[in-house]
């Protein structure tokens, strides 16, 4: 059962990359990274070092769902944060559109 | 005081880039200034010119690229998108809206010449404007400061024939002939680059303009001023953005794709007579 970070972490390690408990998200962020630079899309389990993670931890997440243990975290909460780390690095910086303005009749600016 | 109205008359120029056709529209534009020096009028002059895209009801986009100062987004926050300067990954969003409008307006900040002449050859943005139908038009403001003259030669020098250049003149600002003595105006000259003169304000008039943004606690544009000052400050702006506007149609096609419809009307100025006064 992989139900904690920890748990996780060893998980990922025993698939070939050692990370610890903290740095699952890295390895995440990292993990989607790769997959941005490939142009493909993003898909837990896709990497070699957590292939089938996704689909078991996702029937896990789905089984812990309502667990009073806030060590549980479903998958739900991985793809946050995944998202945030991407909001708060500069790969992902946020570009925005540029206004375009088009003058009413007679606008006085 | 009438400040503006429809006009058919002017002068027709053709810039570079533009077709010779007259029914066919010129490259879309990017208009902004590169130089490596601050208070020399360039959020001013940004200002009139969307003060004259409103009046001529161009659609444009204008671009707030000064961090730091944010002059122009304060005047117009509802207008002008932000969009600091600080590195090259900051040309992108420049880059992916090139060709979608006639003009692009850019307030860039001071001392950015460098790395803003780096992030447009990185992308090769030349190459890239020309696939969007869309050409640069560099203010070059007749600065006599050296860093400003130095970055105007650097710019110059840099984009020669691939970017279009005005020369910008504000004797409120500049009073000596220095840039007009140096050899900028001969590197400008082989480009054809005409020059447009900010006109002097007062100084009471500009006070008045601080008191009432003060009052406000906000930025004034001249025209959201002009409700509030007196009289005589008021037909000031009005000439001051008129004679401006004469000027910008004057070179539209170095602002624009295509000349505008609408057009201010040109009053005689008065001019002083010269009088020998042995002959009287």
């Amino acid at each position: 059962m992989r139900a904690t970070w920890s748990e996780i972490a060893e998980e990922i390690s025993r698939a070939g990359t050692p990370v610890t408990r903290q740095g699952v998200h890295v390895f995440f962020k990292r993990c989607k990274q790769r997959e941005k630079r490939r142009g493909s899309s993003y898909a837990l389990g896709t990497e070699p070092a957590n292939a089938g993670f996704a689909a078991q931890l996702g029937t896990e997440a789905s089984q812990k769902e309502g667990s009073s243990d806030p060590s549980v975290q479903p998958m739900t909460a991985i793809d946050k944060m995944i998202a945030h780390a991407q909001e708060t690095t500069r790969i992902a910086k946020h570009q925005p559109n540029i206004k375009t303005h088009k003058p009413k009749p007679d606008e006085q600016l | 005081m009438s400040t503006t109205s429809t006009s058919s008359s002017s002068r027709v120029r053709k810039g570079a880039g533009n077709s010779d056709d007259d029914s066919k529209p010129g490259p879309n534009r990017i208009i902004c200034s590169l130089q490596s020096t601050g208070r020399i009028g360039k959020s001013t002059v940004a200002q009139a010119l969307i003060s004259w895209f409103g009046f001529a009801g161009v659609e444009f986009a204008a671009i707030d690229a000064d961090g730091e100062h944010q002059t122009l987004s304060r005047w117009y926050p509802e207008i002008v998108t932000k969009l600091a300067f600080r590195e090259t990954d900051d040309l992108l969003p420049i880059l992916n809206q090139t060709g979608s409008m006639p003009a692009m307006l850019i307030d860039y900040p001071a001392q950015s010449t460098q790395s803003l002449l780096s992030a447009i050859a990185h992308f090769e943005a030349f190459d890239f404007f020309e696939s969007k139908n869309t050409r640069l038009t560099s203010l070059i403001f007749a600065s006599d400061e050296r860093p400003a003259m130095a970055s105007a030669a650097e710019i110059i020098t840099t984009f020669g024939p691939r970017s279009d250049y005005i020369i910008v003149k504000n004797p409120a600002r500049f009073q000596s002939d220095i840039f007009m003595h140096s050899q900028l105006p001969n590197m400008l000259a082989a480009y054809s680059a005409p020059t447009v003169e900010i006109g002097r304000i007062t100084r009471t008039t500009l006070d008045h303009l601080d008191a009432e943004a003060a009052k406000a606690k906000k930025a004034l544009t001249f025209r959201e001023a002009e409700k509030l000052l007196p009289a005589g400050s008021v037909i000031e702006l009005q000439s001051w953005r008129n004679r401006l506007f004469a000027q910008f149609e004057d070179v539209c096609d170095l602002l624009l794709p295509e000349e505008v419809d609408k057009r201010i009307d040109r009053p005689e100025s008065l001019t002083t007579a010269k009088v020998d006064p042995y002959t009287l």
